[in-house]
């Protein structure tokens, strides 16, 4: 074979992903968009990162698709959640990737959650709790200090399978670490003087954040996590808080918000929309930014309402 | 009375696969102490669930007709075996028998292969590789029903998929090669049955739509359709569905999703698919005459459904097949209007209330079926593919 017919062929074979080219950067996949960016940050431009999930939606809820397969078999790092947040459709895809080592085990896969320590992890587990986590609220990367963990782990897996970038990986994970310290930290200042505010919640997703920021939760819309709020529970939420006992209703944008709208009105407090993902609103397009964004909507909410 | 007909089959008892009714068995003895999801067995994860599926059926226009049926009890078990084999077995208990509907191990071979073998719903079609509890409507729709079986194309044997390293859209190819496998026509097809199927997946850049579409075709290459158990000392039978062994099957299937976007729960889906079965007249059947030509029977479904959120959802489902060997009953059709609408209080329980209109050419009346199904599920699912 001549030169050229074998530089076509390499060609051939890398624009197919049969082999990967010296220069080529990682390819990452990740369950979501906060993974996504979390990693473009460890990354930098070391990797190409695909979040499998859109940034409003719900990663509870996805159907395991041929193109998820082929998106991880073509992998070099793949990352998850964990915590149980994917357990619909994760295993699935993952038994199907014709990729052993992005499989849980291998050098290319990732868990986030390894080594955070979860917050409402139930004493039992029983359906009748509803649609709760047995490994505990899963929706830690809505707080960056938690999240720090996460990254290191991300880091950890792209040191494995690019080891002769660990440098880089290192010193973009400091970097990181540093940046949501002094972020996080000056956020924590700001929120000092609403400290103990408690607010109603549509499903558990901000937990991590609120408890960073010193803010309680009164009551949830949902009755159980992943349950459809009846109208004798909406009812009971109205006639239980007054502004008084909480300061606003706080939901995410795939729930009903005519639902949210009622309990509000219902008790005279203000309805914010936070931002759940990275990607989701504007302002969020990464971890940090993500959490500023939301840090900004609630406290310009409570010191309008302090200021009545 | 036209209610909806349900060929019996015999089922593909554990007896037939002394191997798998050994690992079955020996999978469900060992974890009986520990039911639940993902309980422990000697430190391996097993996941372990069953479902319960119930339907009550009442003709509008003879309410007396109407009957309560819990319609299938169903255990799942699977779990990667070693890093090398995932396994998976499902029992059922459907209409007063216990089936062995699934018991297989799949692996990943180099080059963008995987390999299945066991006992699987063969993966002709869409719907087939779905079980019933999980089609889209309360009843199947009256193609597969009629054409294939109550319970799908069940084989024992393996299928070898392969996936093109494609991103967008995908090419998968499917080889299959089968001992046997159970269809309502002649309750099993024997001779060492091929099969063939190549579909692709696509979706758009912002990811709201997504389309899945194949093409699916069933064959053998040896023997078809042995009756022997039900010849009689002459060696014959007058069963009906003996009239024909099949020659081929082959179809068509498409599903659309679109997600509007913000509100991610919302979404429509749109789902239809085709089959033609083609025969040989069968040699011993009272009926037979030499170089009578059967034909084939074909026909499709197509439902649209719309989810308002997680938990409510509303659909339609037209059916138009031939009757089973149409070309025998004065080339008979059954076409059917469906509407429905369902209500998921968890991932766990859905209700389902349907209303059916059917005519069959062969009845006299158009028959209006009421039906609700509540299913309730306990511990692991299989996850849903899309």
């Amino acid at each position: 074979m001549n030169t050229l017919a074998k530089r076509l062929l390499a060609a051939l074979l890398i624009s197919l992903g049969l082999i990967p080219s010296a220069s080529a950067r990682l390819r990452v996949t990740t369950t979501t968009t906060d993974l996504a960016a979390l990693a473009e940050t460890v990354g930098g431009d070391r990797v190409d990162v695909f979040s499998l999930s859109r940034p409003l939606q719900d990663a509870h809820y996805l159907d395991a698709t041929p193109g998820m397969i082929v998106r991880i078999s073509r992998s070099d790092l793949f990352i998850e959640n964990g915590f149980d947040l994917e357990m619909g459709w994760v295993p699935e895809v993952l038994r199907e990737t014709r990729n052993r080592n992005v499989r849980s085990g291998g050098p290319g896969h990732v868990n986030a959650s390894n080594g955070i320590q979860a917050i409402q992890v139930p004493e039992r587990i029983h359906r009748d709790m509803g649609d709760v986590h047995p490994s505990g609220n899963p929706h830690y990367t809505l707080d960056p200090i938690i999240a720090q963990q996460a990254a290191r782990n991300i880091a950890d897996g792209l040191i494995r399978v690019d080891p002769r970038h660990a440098d880089t990986y290192r010193a973009n994970l400091e970097a990181f670490i540093a940046r949501s310290d002094e972020v996080v930290n000056e956020w924590v200042a700001r929120f000092e003087p609403h400290a103990g505010s408690r607010l109603i919640i549509y499903h558990k997703h901000f937990d991590y954040m609120f408890e960073r920021l010193g803010l309680g939760i009164a009551d949830s819309i949902e009755p159980l996590p992943g349950l459809a709020p009846s109208a004798r529970h909406v009812a009971g939420l109205i006639a239980r808080h007054t502004p008084d006992t909480v300061r606003m209703v706080v939901m995410e944008p795939w729930h009903d918000q005519r639902v949210g709208r009622q309990v509000a009105d219902g008790i005279g407090v203000p309805l914010l929309i936070l931002c759940p993902t990275v990607g989701s609103c504007e302002g969020a397009g990464d971890l940090i930014g993500l959490f500023e964004t939301n840090a900004r909507k609630l406290l310009e909410l409570l010191e309008a309402e302090a200021s009545e | 009375m036209m209610m909806k007909c349900h060929y019996k089959i015999k089922p593909l008892s554990l007896k037939r696969s002394p191997v798998v009714r050994a690992t079955a068995l020996s999978a469900l003895l060992a974890a009986v102490p520990t039911f639940g999801a993902d309980s422990g067995l000697a430190g391996t994860p097993l996941n372990i669930g069953a479902g319960l599926d119930m339907v009550f059926t009442a003709p509008l226009r003879d309410m007396d007709d109407s009957e309560f049926e819990v319609r299938a009890f169903e255990l799942n078990i699977g779990a990667p075996v070693d890093p090398f084999f995932n396994f998976l077995a499902t029992l059922s208990w459907h209409e007063g028998e216990i089936d062995l509907e699934e018991a297989w191990v799949s692996t990943i071979l180099p080059g963008g292969f995987k390999l299945q073998f066991g006992r699987e719903f063969i993966p002709f079609g869409y719907l087939n590789r779905v079980h019933e509890h999980d089609f889209p409507q309360v009843d199947q729709p009256y193609v597969i029903e009629g054409l294939t079986t109550d319970h799908g194309f069940i084989g024992d044997g393996f299928h070898l998929e392969y996936i093109a390293p494609f991103m967008n859209p995908t090419l998968t190819v499917i080889f299959g090669a089968y001992d046997q496998i159970q269809h309502s026509v002649g309750r099993r097809m024997d001779g060492f049955p091929l099969l063939g199927r190549v579909q692709t997946f696509a979706e758009s850049a912002n990811g709201r739509h997504s389309v899945l579409a194949g093409i699916s075709y069933l064959t053998t290459a040896g023997d078809k359709d042995p009756m022997e158990d039900r010849l009689n000392a002459d060696g014959q039978t007058a069963d009906r569905r003996a009239r024909g062994k099949m020659d081929y099957t082959f179809g068509l299937d498409a599903k659309y999703k679109f997600s509007p976007g913000r509100t991610t729960y919302q979404g429509f889906t749109l789902g239809a698919e085709f089959l033609r079965v083609a025969y040989d007249p069968y040699e011993n059947h009272m009926d037979f005459v030499p170089g009578m030509n059967i034909g084939s029977d074909e026909g499709f479904y197509v439902y649209a459904e719309w989810d308002f959120d997680r938990f409510r959802g509303i659909g339609y489902r037209y059916d138009r097949t031939d009757v089973l060997f149409s070309s025998l009953e004065d080339d008979a059709q059954i076409e059917a209007h469906s509407i429905y609408y369902q209500w998921r209080p968890t991932e766990f329980s859905r209700l389902r209330l349907q209303y059916q209109y059917a005519n069959d050419d062969r009845e006299d009346e158009s028959e209006h079926l009421v039906m609700l199904q509540g299913t309730f599920f306990v511990g692991w699912h299989p996850p849903h593919r899309f």
